[in-house]
């Protein structure tokens, strides 16, 4: 029998995670970079004692630009066109994608470089400009890894965290045509030299934005590796494209959000490599793209600033540390959640980007336990926007008929204090019965992943009449 | 109408009627209460935490010293590109380079034209790029330079190897303190400014650390105490 994958969607999320739920080497992959990742995280965030006052500052500069957001966006493009950019405007992913597509396939050019964007996945820039016939080519190392698997990214800030160097190693020998090594600096060799011929004779680079400061018209753009200020150096023609929410107003806020990032996405003080770019090449330069077109994405963007109780989610500045610290997405990985963004939240922003029934699943894939609103350095109340979400969604469907009538059954129990003491008292006589390896309860499907606890030998109540009754 | 429209017509719908203007000067009175803009401008914390970045730091006490420091760097034979920078005419390198047999090219003389591809490939072939940095963070080790008419993009990008000097009077206390200066050379001056916080890396691999994957593999930071000139 061949195994043919579930397709990665949101709407699949039930097969999905059972798939990754037991593949042991995904999850040895997934433990060993989220707690490196946590680790780093935790050694540098203390160099402040005021951590909670950074977020929590962050978290109202973020809402002070959107809650006047039309200003700083008329702002920005006002200072990027005058610093030489052209600012375009995009409805939809599939505008975005058309837009971009018809910029960089201009006057006959034929190769693009892209360097990371999280926005560019949301409107599947790679695809789109591969059937507008251009040759596109994911320069990341571990965006790069994953084109040749052919593979969507996995985590935020490090799409190939699923794939363990073996899995690298055998890829590239089979696609690029070298001797197999697992050795992550060989293999890094390898692609630099393949990477660097592609950067010298591309046409046009692509690139996302992290930060757009209104005050000049400045891109921000972070990085560890150098392969954005490649696509953004060598080409005639950078486009950017981001979602209006990376605004900030000047470029006191961006050093607070600099500070933050660095540390939450990778437990580095500051990325590598910061560019700001301000409009394109200028006359007396030497190098740097003769074009730079900003292309400014809505997508669902606006009707989410329009919802009052989610709005947060557009604080995000997407530096993955929620994914980091979930506890079910280090058990599933990105792939578990069938969506572009994962984790939690993934959770909160896919329903709005691919519609409230597609990613109808994905707020409940979540324990609620409040680590990811604990860890955001903007302190978004993620939890509570994944509640949010399961209350709008339960509210318009009807479940299943046997969770309808366990819970029909569970609310007059629990209602009625001789029903639910006789309810504990079987439990109690009748439980071993369905005893389990694990020491818990054999409960269908429940107990399938999990251990549902034995009920122990007294009640609560049973144990607080005996304390009270002994002399003290 | 536009999408142009539509988005800003939608963003004015959600705005609050808050001034603006206060509202930002509040955060920025709150931002400047936080402790990371009230670090020390400190060339002691900027050598550790540059080098916790993985960048290699060298301190000189002046242009001379400097000079031959970095031609003691360079190997026999290098290929090196030279900003255009006043500091480096001033300090005599491109002397004690070709005194080392190194080929020295000035970032003036190599032109980038668009349709040149051997200029880039002087780049991309040289091994060291030099450049003198605009300022540097003391609490992150990182250093800021700009494109210019005497500085391109790609000398401190192509190289294998990435050599910045730094009078050690340009050293601030953080990024806080930088913002000003990043203000005036985004209106003013430059398309591009970079904050180099060491040398290239990527860990996308099992979350191992290898260097030089995209960029230069090895940056050098090279802090001259009195960089006024003998």
């Amino acid at each position: 029998m061949t195994h043919r994958p579930t397709p990665i969607e949101p709407e699949n999320i039930g097969r999905l995670i059972a798939e990754r739920i037991h593949d042991p080497r995904l999850r040895g992959n997934l433990a060993r970079a989220t707690t490196t990742s946590l680790v780093k995280r935790a050694a540098v965030v203390a160099d402040y004692d005021d951590w909670e006052s950074m977020r929590a500052v962050a978290h109202d500069i973020k809402r002070h630009v959107l809650d006047h957001a039309d200003d700083y966006l008329a702002r920005f493009e006002r200072q990027a066109t005058a610093a030489g950019a052209t600012v375009h405007f995009a409805g939809d992913a599939e505008d975005a994608s058309r837009l971009i597509c018809e910029i960089a396939a201009r006057h006959g050019r034929r190769v693009a470089v892209k360097s990371k964007s999280m926005t560019g996945e949301e409107i599947d820039l790679t695809h789109a400009l591969e059937r507008a016939g251009l040759e596109t080519i994911e320069t990341d190392l571990g965006e790069y890894i994953i084109q040749l698997a052919e593979e969507p990214p996995s985590h935020i800030t490090a799409p190939a965290l699923h794939k363990s160097r073996g899995e690298i190693g055998q890829l590239f020998s089979e696609k690029l045509g070298i001797e197999y090594s697992d050795d992550p600096e060989r293999l890094t060799e390898v692609a630099r030299a393949v990477l660097r011929e592609d950067f010298l004779r591309a046409d046009v680079g692509v690139s996302g934005v992290n930060f757009a400061i209104a005050e000049s018209g400045t891109l921000c753009i972070v990085e560890n590796e150098g392969n954005a200020r490649l696509s953004t150096t060598l080409p005639r023609v950078h486009i950017a494209v981001m979602g209006f929410e990376k605004l900030l107003p000047d470029f006191e806020t961006l050093s607070l959000f600099l500070n933050l990032l660095g540390r939450s996405a990778t437990g580095q003080r500051l990325t590598c490599y910061t560019s700001l770019i301000t409009g394109p090449r200028r006359a007396d330069e030497h190098d740097g793209p003769d074009e730079l077109h900003i292309v400014i994405l809505d997508n669902g963007r606006a009707r989410l600033l329009a919802d009052a109780a989610l709005r947060e989610a557009l604080l995000c500045i997407r530096c993955g540390a929620c994914l980091n610290v979930c506890p079910v997405y280090q058990k599933i990985g990105g792939h578990g959640y069938g969506s572009i963004y994962p984790g939690p939240i993934g959770s909160v922003i896919t329903p709005i980007f691919r519609g409230e029934t597609r990613a109808a699943g994905l707020p409940f894939a979540s324990s609620l336990c409040g680590a990811c609103a604990d860890i955001c350095p903007v302190h978004i109340d993620l939890h509570h926007l994944l509640l949010t979400w399961r209350a709008r969604i339960s509210g318009k469907r009807k479940g299943k008929w046997t969770e309808r009538l366990i819970m029909w059954t569970f609310v007059r129990v629990a209602a009625r204090t001789a029903l639910f003491d006789l309810a504990g008292r079987l439990l109690r006589v009748f439980g071993p019965l369905l005893r389990s390896r694990d020491g818990g309860l054999r409960v269908p499907i429940w107990s399938d992943t999990r251990t549902f606890p034995a009920p122990p030998p007294r009640s609560f109540k049973q144990c607080w009449r005996a304390d009270q009754e002994r002399p003290s | 109408m536009s999408a142009r429209d539509r988005m800003f017509a939608a963003l004015r719908a959600a705005a609050t009627a808050t001034d603006r203007d206060t509202e930002r000067m509040s955060l920025h009175a709150r931002l400047d209460a936080l402790a990371f803009r009230a670090g020390a401008a400190d060339v002691a914390l900027f050598t550790t935490r540059a080098r916790e970045s993985g960048s290699t730091v060298l301190r000189c006490a002046d242009l001379s010293d400097a000079a031959r420091t970095i031609v003691a760097l360079v190997e026999e034979g290098q290929r090196c590109i030279l900003a255009d920078d006043p500091l480096c005419a001033s300090m005599g390198l491109a002397a004690g380079l070709a005194g080392k047999s190194c080929s020295v090219t000035a970032v003036r003389d190599i032109t980038l034209g668009r349709d040149n591809p051997d200029a880039r490939r002087a780049y991309a072939d040289a091994h060291v790029g030099i450049t003198v940095a605009r300022a540097g963070l003391a609490d992150s080790g990182a250093i800021i330079i700009s494109s210019s008419d005497c500085e391109s993009r790609s000398v401190s990008l192509l190289p294998a190897r990435h050599i910045a000097m730094l009078p050690a009077g340009r050293i601030v206390a953080s990024l806080r303190q930088a913002a000003p200066l990043l203000r005036h050379l985004a209106l003013d001056a430059t398309s591009a400014v970079t904050l180099v916080g060491g040398p290239s890396k990527t860990a996308d691999i099992e979350k191992v650390l290898v260097t030089g994957v995209h960029g230069p593999g090895e940056f050098v930071i090279v802090i001259i105490d009195d960089a006024e000139g003998q």
